[in-house]
C-alpha cells in the first residue's frame, strides 16, 4: 500500500485573496518532503487543507489515491498526524492526557483507554525525551517542550503519514536537530513547511517552493537550492557550499539591496 | 509488562472512582441530614423512620402501623414540605454545575456559566411569557417549562453567534454578550409584568428571577430529576470529545472528531436542563461557576473525573445552600438565588481579576 500524500491542481481562495493557485505537491512513501518558501507564501495555507481544517477552493488533496473528502474524520486520523503551530490553549491537561488524546481516533463509544494506550503514550514521550515531565502541566512547560509534548501526541497517533508546520520553531538548535533526526528516522511518510534551509537541506529528501501562493520551483535540496534560486525566492544574496558527506548549506551573505536604502 | 508510572496512572483512575461512590455516599448523607434543619428541628432518627416507612410500604406494599406512618405530622413534613425540596436543590445544583462545565468547554472559557451568559435570564423570559400571555398554550400545563427551555436555547446560540463574530470569541467578548442579553431578557421580563400588571402573578415571577425551592412537589421532580441524571450519563459518555472540545475545532479534527454536531446537541440537552432548573426553581447563579472551579482546582481538567464530580459536588452545595437559607434568619427565609450570588459573584471577580486564569490549578 502506498502511503502518498498528494495535492492535485489545489486553489484556496480566503476572504477574497487567491492564497494558492496550481499546487502540485506529492509526499511519496517514506519520503520527507519539504515545503520552503517566504512568510505570507501559502505554506501553513497548504498544509491547513491537507489537514482538513480548511476546504480548498478548487482540486483536491489525494491520501494513496483516493479522494480525502471520501475518507471520514475518524478514518483520516488514523492516517495522517498533525504537528501545528499553536498558539497558547487555556487550560491545564497534564502532558500525558494530552498524548493520550493521540490515541482518541482509535477509541470507539465509551471504550476506555488500556495499558496499551497508556504504553504507546510513554512510547511516544520517550521519542521526543520528555518522559520526566509527563505528569506535568502542559502549559506551564517552554514554548520548545510544548511543541515536542505535541509532537508525542502526533506519534502516539501511529499514522503512517506525518504534516508538521515549521516545528522547529521555538526549539533550541540542539532540539531543532534532535527533532529533525527523529522525522528523519520515523519511517513514516512526512510533508513539513519549514522555514530554515539549512535544516531542509540537512533532513528532506524533496522539496517544493512556495512564493505568492505559486508554486516556483521543487527537486531534490542539492537541485533547487542555488544562490539565484534563493535570491529570486527570498531576495537575499547566498553562498552555497557543499558538505563532505553532500548535503548543501547555506550561508547568507547580504539582503539584496533595494533601491535608495 | 507495566512500568511503575502505568501502575501509578491505573491506581488513580480506581482513585477517581472511589472519589464519586465517596460523594454519591456524601450527597444520600447531606439529604437526610439537611431535612433535620427548619422551623422545627427534627432528630435525624425521624428521617429515617419515615424513609424506612415508605420503603416498606413501596416495595413490599406492606402497611406498617408506625408513627412515621402516611397521615402523621411527621411523615408530612418529612415526607412532603422538606424532603421534595432539598431533593430539587440537589437536582438544580447538580443540572447548574453540569451546565457549567459543558457550557465552558463549548466556549472554551473557564468564566461561562448559565448565569453569566444570561442563558438563565433567557429561561426566565420564557417562563414569566407563558405564565403572562398564555404562549404555547398548545402544550398545556407544560407551556411554561416548554418556553423556558426555548428561551433558554435561543439565549445559548444568540450568544455563541454574537461571540463569535468578527474572528474568535473571546473572554471579554463573551461574558460583554452574556450580559448585554441578560439585560435584554430581563427588561423584557419586566416590561412583560409592568404590562400586565397582574396581582396573582408576580410571586410566581418572583422565584423565577430570584431562585428559590419553595414550590417543590414530587411530580415536577420526577421528571427533573430523570432529566438531571440522563444529562449527567450522557456527558460521561462524551467525556472525551469536551476535552477535544477545549483544544479547539482544528486539533479536534485532526484528532478524528469532528465537533460542530456535538456543539449543537450539547447546547440543545443544556438548554434543556436549564430550561427545567428554571421552570423548577428560577435562576440561580454562579453555582455553574464555583463548583467546576473548585473541581478542577483539585483534580484537573480531565472530563472524566470533572463532570461525575462536579455534578455530585453541585447537588451536595445546593443542599447545605438551601439549609442555611433556612436558617440564617430565623422564621424568615432568604430567596436561594440572592445567597448564591452573594457568595459566587464575588469568586467570579476574584477570577476574573487574576492575571491568568486557565483550566485548572497549575499555580
Amino acid at each position: 500500500m502506498m502511503w502518498q500524500v498528494e495535492t492535485r491542481n489545489l486553489a484556496m481562495k480566503l476572504g477574497g485573496q487567491q492564497i494558492l493557485e496550481h499546487i502540485h505537491v506529492t509526499a511519496g512513501k517514506g519520503q520527507v518532503v519539504g515545503i520552503i518558501g517566504p512568510n505570507g507564501s501559502g505554506k501553513s495555507t497548504l498544509l491547513k487543507c491537507i489537514y482538513r481544517v480548511l476546504q480548498p477552493t478548487d482540486g483536491a488533496v489525494y491520501l494513496q489515491g483516493r479522494e480525502l473528502g471520501q475518507y471520514t474524520v475518524r478514518q483520516s486520523a488514523k492516517t495522517l498526524a498533525v504537528v501545528a503551530q499553536h498558539h497558547g490553549y487555556g487550560f491545564d491537561f497534564t502532558v500525558r492526557e494530552m498524548v493520550l488524546m493521540g490515541r482518541s481516533p482509535y477509541k470507539r463509544f465509551l471504550e476506555q483507554d488500556n495499558l496499551q494506550d497508556y504504553e504507546i503514550v510513554s512510547e511516544s514521550l520517550r521519542m521526543v525525551g520528555l518522559e520526566a515531565k509527563a505528569e506535568r502541566i502542559f502549559s506551564t512547560l517552554s514554548g520548545g517542550e510544548q511543541q515536542r509534548v505535541i509532537l508525542a501526541r502526533a506519534l502516539a497517533q501511529q499514522t503512517p503519514c506525518l504534516i508538521l508546520d515549521e516545528p522547529t520553531n521555538h526549539l533550541d538548535i540542539q532540539f531543532q536537530l534532535q527533532m529533525m533526526e527523529l522525522i528523519r528516522n520515523i519511517g513514516k511518510t512526512v510533508l513539513l513547511a519549514v522555514h530554515d534551509l539549512n535544516l531542509a537541506a540537512a533532513y528532506c529528501d524533496y522539496l517544493f517552493a512556495l512564493q505568492d501562493g505559486h508554486l516556483v520551483g521543487s527537486g531534490t535540496p542539492t537541485d533547487l537550492l542555488t544562490p539565484e534560486f534563493i535570491e529570486k525566492v527570498y531576495g537575499v544574496h547566498a553562498r552555497v557550499g557543499t558538505e563532505e558527506d553532500g548535503t548543501p548549506y547555506i550561508v547568507y551573505r547580504t539582503a539584496r539591496k533595494e533601491k535608495n536604502v | 509488562m507495566r512500568t511503575l508510572k502505568e501502575n501509578q496512572k491505573l491506581r488513580m483512575d480506581w482513585a477517581g472512582a472511589g472519589v464519586v461512590w465517596f460523594l454519591v455516599l456524601l450527597l444520600a448523607v447531606s439529604l437526610t441530614a439537611a431535612v433535620t434543619f427548619g422551623t422545627m428541628s427534627l432528630p435525624i432518627r425521624d428521617v429515617y423512620g419515615v424513609l424506612y416507612y415508605k420503603a416498606v410500604h413501596f416495595f413490599l406494599g406492606a402497611e406498617v402501623p408506625t408513627q412515621w406512618a402516611e397521615g402523621s405530622a411527621l411523615h408530612d413534613v418529612v415526607w412532603l414540605i422538606r424532603l421534595p425540596r432539598l431533593v430539587l436543590g440537589a437536582a438544580v445544583g447538580a443540572a447548574l454545575a453540569l451546565c457549567g462545565v459543558v457550557m465552558q468547554a463549548i466556549v472554551k472559557n473557564p468564566l461561562a456559566d448559565p448565569y453569566i451568559l444570561g442563558i438563565s435570564s433567557g429561561a426566565s423570559l420564557g417562563a414569566t411569557l407563558a405564565t403572562l400571555f398564555s404562549i404555547c398554550a398548545v402544550w398545556g400545563t407544560k407551556s411554561v417549562g416548554v418556553m423556558a427551555f426555548v428561551g433558554a436555547l435561543m439565549i445559548s446560540c444568540a450568544v455563541l453567534f454574537l461571540a463569535n463574530l468578527g474572528g474568535r470569541a473571546t473572554a471579554v467578548k463573551l461574558l460583554l454578550a452574556g450580559s448585554a442579553l441578560s439585560a435584554v431578557c430581563n427588561a423584557f421580563s419586566n416590561f412583560a409584568i409592568y404590562l400586565r400588571n397582574d396581582d396573582h402573578a408576580p410571586s410566581q415571577i418572583i422565584r423565577w428571577t430570584m431562585g428559590g425551592l419553595g414550590a417543590a412537589n414530587w411530580q415536577d421532580n420526577q421528571i427533573f430529576v430523570l432529566a438531571v441524571l440522563a444529562g449527567t450519563l450522557f456527558f460521561i459518555t462524551q467525556c472525551r470529545t469536551l476535552n477535544l472540545m477545549l483544544l479547539g475545532d482544528d486539533n479536534a479534527v485532526t484528532l478524528g472528531t469532528d465537533l460542530h454536531w456535538h456543539r449543537i446537541a450539547y447546547l440543545l440537552v443544556t438548554s434543556l436542563l436549564i430550561g427545567l432548573a428554571v421552570y423548577n426553581a428560577g435562576t440561580i447563579g454562579f453555582v455553574g461557576l464555583v463548583v467546576p472551579h473548585g473541581v478542577r482546582l483539585l483534580l484537573g481538567t480531565d472530563h472524566r473525573r470533572l463532570i461525575p464530580v462536579s455534578a455530585l459536588v453541585g447537588a451536595i452545595f445546593l443542599v447545605w445552600a438551601d439549609v442555611a437559607c433556612r436558617t440564617v434568619l430565623p422564621g424568615n427565609e432568604i430567596p436561594i438565588g440572592i445567597l448564591t450570588s452573594m457568595a459566587g459573584a464575588p469568586v467570579f471577580l476574584y477570577l476574573m481579576v487574576r492575571h491568568r486564569y486557565g483550566f485548572g490549578g497549575s499555580e
